[in-house]
């Protein structure tokens, strides 16, 4: 009896794959919805439509860029700090505007259509040891540090909200938690910091940028960080809990990478593609060959 | 005369403050494990209860709205939306899917393994095998679905020509190397336990080494065997990093083995960790955790009348 439940099964099993190979069919990776670059996407790219039941999402965008790196027929999106392995692809505005390539200059210049600020968040102005580690962080230093890890610093004339308040930091461990995206630079802004800064105690977690907005709501963190800006609900929470607005300081910009795997021949794509990807309208690559050319 | 003089003293005065000790120590240690079930679960309903009872809740979601198909007519897991949509049947295939999937790889080879342990395995080599089985049961789960994301969705997807690299079957395949330990682990006991006698006499009436094993020790030792399978399904449909780390986590409804899938542990997972205290979503989440928790309870529950049944019937007691 049971040989031969296993044997059917098997069969059966085995017969429902074997003749789905379709080399068309595209595949879609993204990102688990606790991610910043999950709302930005679905803002920014799909204007607020839902995602197509079908795009697979991972948590990080290091598994996503693992997942399109071994999927010939997939493509993905995620920070540009992590790509590697795989080939980013130009992405245009619209069928007329030229294709710009992911680059410093062009993210930092607003020319590539999906780039954005990364954001510390905290829930008043900040004070003591909080505020000069983020003073640190907005100084040609720090933002050095973010080019290291593959961010784009801030220009100029967009830094300095925070001016250090000499001499009167308080000792005190600082805790910053959020976006998976920025884990990494937030890492090695604190460990840059912790080396210069004798006795300061920087401590980052990921999580995701929702969790880092919860974290900071329920008075977990001292500072968030987040790949979105806060939306209206979240800063109405921290209103009502703390008396105060929620302090947004941007620290550094993010291009969101599309990303192909390395034998695709796909030469750039549309923000309009990439919407009808991602909500299910385009399914095979052929599709977009024809509208992409 | 001086030993026996000891011994009797040991019995009398002060040992008996220590066992009385020990046996507070014993008893409270069984009252705490079941009070922590009994709270962890009472906590887990309710953060789950406002989901029925909550006007506010219910302004976006109610328990009808996540069974019955959405507005658009199909059914859809998008938490995160201008408009959230919590459609369970969808992660209802897919944890079952995935657990299928493992079983069918687990079980067969667990028991076989199991039944060659206990019957078959020269004494040394049984002393070996034993162990080196239950160390994969100490592998923590986030490396085996790694080794599925990376390895064995590939092998999979080579072997089979799939569309999708992270599917049902190789999550599964992941899952059933957590699983496996266990069942094996259980059922081994369960075979190892049935009395010599047993092979003794059948051997005696002629019966070869694996007639004795298939049709006299196997069917002696099947409760424990069957409650080895069921700890091995409880354990399938409550893992939670393999299959999220394998499985691509789209939550479509599809019954194709070849497809992508999400589970009620990896959304748990997933979602918890981001949702606003007290949102609809969050208590959305409370109530995935305590369905599942029912649903692993009844599972065991049914399953220990069936042992029960099953021994009984063995023991003559039952028709």
């Amino acid at each position: 009896m049971k040989p031969f439940v296993v044997t059917l099964a098997l069969v059966l099993l085995l017969s429902g794959c074997g003749s789905k190979t379709d080399e068309g069919t595209i595949i879609l990776y993204g990102r688990e919805n606790n991610s910043g670059t999950y709302m930005y996407f679905k803002e920014h790219v799909l204007a607020k439509a839902d995602f197509a039941p079908n795009v697979q999402t991972l948590p990080g965008t290091a598994a996503v860029i693992n997942a399109v790196s071994r999927d010939r027929r997939s493509i993905g999106y995620g920070g540009i700090g992590y790509v590697k392995g795989v080939r980013t692809v130009p992405v245009k505005k619209d069928d007329q505007s030229p294709a710009v390539e992911p680059t410093l200059q062009n993210v930092v210049n607003g020319s590539y259509p999906i780039s954005r600020d990364l954001y510390f968040y905290t829930v008043q102005e900040p004070q003591g040891a909080v505020r000069e580690f983020i003073a640190w962080v907005l100084t040609n230093e720090g933002q050095e540090v973010s080019e290291k890890v593959g961010y784009y610093p801030l220009p100029a004339d967009r830094r300095g909200q925070v001016k250090s308040s000499e001499g009167q930091a308080a000792k005190k461990t600082i805790t910053v938690k959020g976006s998976d995206t920025m884990v990494i630079l937030g890492q090695r802004w604190a460990e840059h910091y912790m080396a210069k800064i004798p006795g300061a105690v920087v401590q980052v977690t990921g999580g995701g940028s929702g969790t880092g907005i919860a974290a900071l709501i329920n008075g977990a963190t001292d500072i968030c960080e987040s790949s979105r800006r806060l939306d209206s609900k979240e800063r109405a929470q921290i209103k009502a809990k703390f008396g105060k607005e929620p302090v947004e300081i941007p620290v550094a910009m993010d291009g969101v990478a599309v990303f192909v795997h390395a034998s695709n021949p796909l030469k750039t794509i549309t923000l309009p593609e990439l919407q009808a990807l991602y909500t299910g309208h385009i399914k095979s690559w052929r599709e977009l060959g024809s509208t992409a050319r | 005369m001086d030993q026996r003089q000891d011994e009797l003293l040991l019995l009398k005065g002060r040992p008996r403050l220590i066992e009385t000790l020990l046996e507070t120590a014993v008893r409270s240690s069984a009252v705490i494990v079941i009070a922590a079930l009994v709270l962890i679960f009472v906590f887990v309903a309710k953060e789950a209860i406002p989901l029925l009872t909550s006007a506010d809740v219910h302004n976006e979601v109610t328990v009808w709205t996540m069974v019955r198909p959405q507005e658009s007519g199909d059914f859809s897991w998008q938490p995160v939306s201008e408009k959230p949509k919590y459609s369970l049947p969808p992660l209802i295939v897919g944890t079952l899917k995935v657990s299928i999937v493992a079983l069918l790889i687990a079980i067969p080879l667990a028991i076989l393994a199991a039944i060659y342990t206990s019957e078959f395995a020269p004494q040394q080599f049984r002393e070996l095998l034993k162990p080196v089985v239950e160390l994969l049961a100490g592998m923590p789960s986030v490396v085996i679905g790694f080794f599925a994301l990376m390895v064995v969705a590939t092998w999979v997807q080579d072997a089979f020509g799939l569309i999708f690299r992270l599917n049902a079957i190789t999550a599964g395949i992941g899952l059933s190397l957590a699983v496996i330990p266990i069942v094996y682990t259980v059922a081994e006991d369960a075979l190892s336990a049935v009395p010599q006698a047993f092979r003794d006499g059948s051997t005696a009436l002629g019966a070869n080494p694996w007639q004795t094993a298939w049709r006299v020790v196997l069917p002696a030792a099947m409760p424990g065997v069957f409650a080895a399978c069921v700890l091995g399904f409880g354990r399938a449909i409550g893992e939670t990093m393999i299959v999220l780390m394998a499985s691509g986590n789209a939550a479509m409804m599809s019954f194709d083995p070849a497809e992508s899938f999400r589970s009620f542990s990896a959304t748990i997972a997933a979602e918890l960790g981001e949702v606003v205290y007290g949102s609809p979503h969050y208590h959305v989440l409370f109530f995935l955790g305590a369905f599942l928790f029912v649903v692993t309870f009844l599972l065991n529950l049914a399953a220990h009348w069936y042992v029960a049944r099953l021994r009984a019937r063995l023991e003559g007691k039952l028709k």
